[in-house]
């Protein structure tokens, strides 16, 4: 128990900073990797959960697909160092103000419900039991996003293809 | 002792930093990293109640199916980013504001 507090409030705290150094840097190449520290600790906090599946796939698709993507994107748009945020004071100073409000409205609402602990130590997940929910109980969702997979495959190759002669 | 309360703090201040960014930034492969931020607090908030409640391993299916989701919603975004910079000659979200040239 001692050792999963101690993970929780490391990762925890890299998980803030890079989401900050990621929302608030200048260079679109640090936004990115700190993007990708935020997405490998998001993956560590899973690992602690006890969700090692999760963990897995969270590294592979979003650190290795669409970080990926997103560097891409960065760089075949030419915009590595562009003017990042508003130039309006006024309206950082509104977004600021009302992203903090949310989060202390979100973060009493919390505070004011009873805490939960765990009461055992925790055991990985078996993919046994993640496999038969998704073949069961979440069918239509599993197929109908696979539908989806193949959607987006063929607009994305139409979309991104150069059509002007 | 860490609880669940933790988590959802932890994830609260992981959502409004994905929004700060959204609704900041002009640049719009910067709008989508932030778009990543939110998606990432709302699946760990899944993976950490199925992991505090008794509630089997639902949450751990619907965070896989969030990341299916933000793997496509990324591939078709950067498509889209791709063709504005094509026909506009930048990515700004401020500028961007007729669907034909």
């Amino acid at each position: 128990m001692e050792l999963f507090d101690l993970f929780f409030y490391i990762f925890a705290s890299v998980i803030v900073i890079s989401g900050a150094v990621t929302v608030l840097n200048k260079n679109l190449i640090y936004a990115a990797f700190a993007l990708l520290i935020l997405l490998s600790s998001v993956a560590a906090m899973f690992f602690i959960l006890g969700a090692e599946f999760l963990a897995m796939v969270q590294i592979l698709i979003y650190v290795g697909g669409v970080l990926i993507l997103i560097v891409f994107g960065i760089m075949l748009t030419g915009q590595v160092k562009s003017v990042p945020m508003r130039e309006n004071f006024v309206y950082l100073l509104i977004a600021a103000v009302f992203t903090g409000l949310l989060c202390g409205l979100l973060v009493t609402g919390i505070t004011a419900r009873p805490d939960m602990t765990l009461t055992a130590d925790i055991a990985s997940t078996p993919i046994k039991m993640l496999g038969n929910l998704l073949i069961g109980k979440y069918y239509l969702i599993f197929g109908m996003l696979g539908v989806l997979l193949l959607v987006i495959l063929i607009a994305a190759a139409g979309m991104a293809r150069n059509n002007k002669e | 002792m860490v609880g669940l309360n933790h988590f959802l703090i932890l994830t609260s201040i992981l959502f409004s930093l994905g929004l700060f960014g959204v609704v900041t930034r002009k640049n719009a492969i910067t709008v989508l990293m932030g778009l990543e931020l939110i998606l990432n607090a709302a699946s760990l908030n899944f993976v950490a109640i199925t992991r505090f409640t008794d509630v089997a391993a639902s949450g751990q299916v619907i965070s896989l199916f969030i990341i299916v989701l933000a793997a496509s919603e990324a591939a078709i975004a950067l498509a889209i980013v791709l063709n504005l910079y094509k026909n506009f000659n930048n990515v700004n979200v401020d500028e961007i504001n007729s669907l034909k040239e």
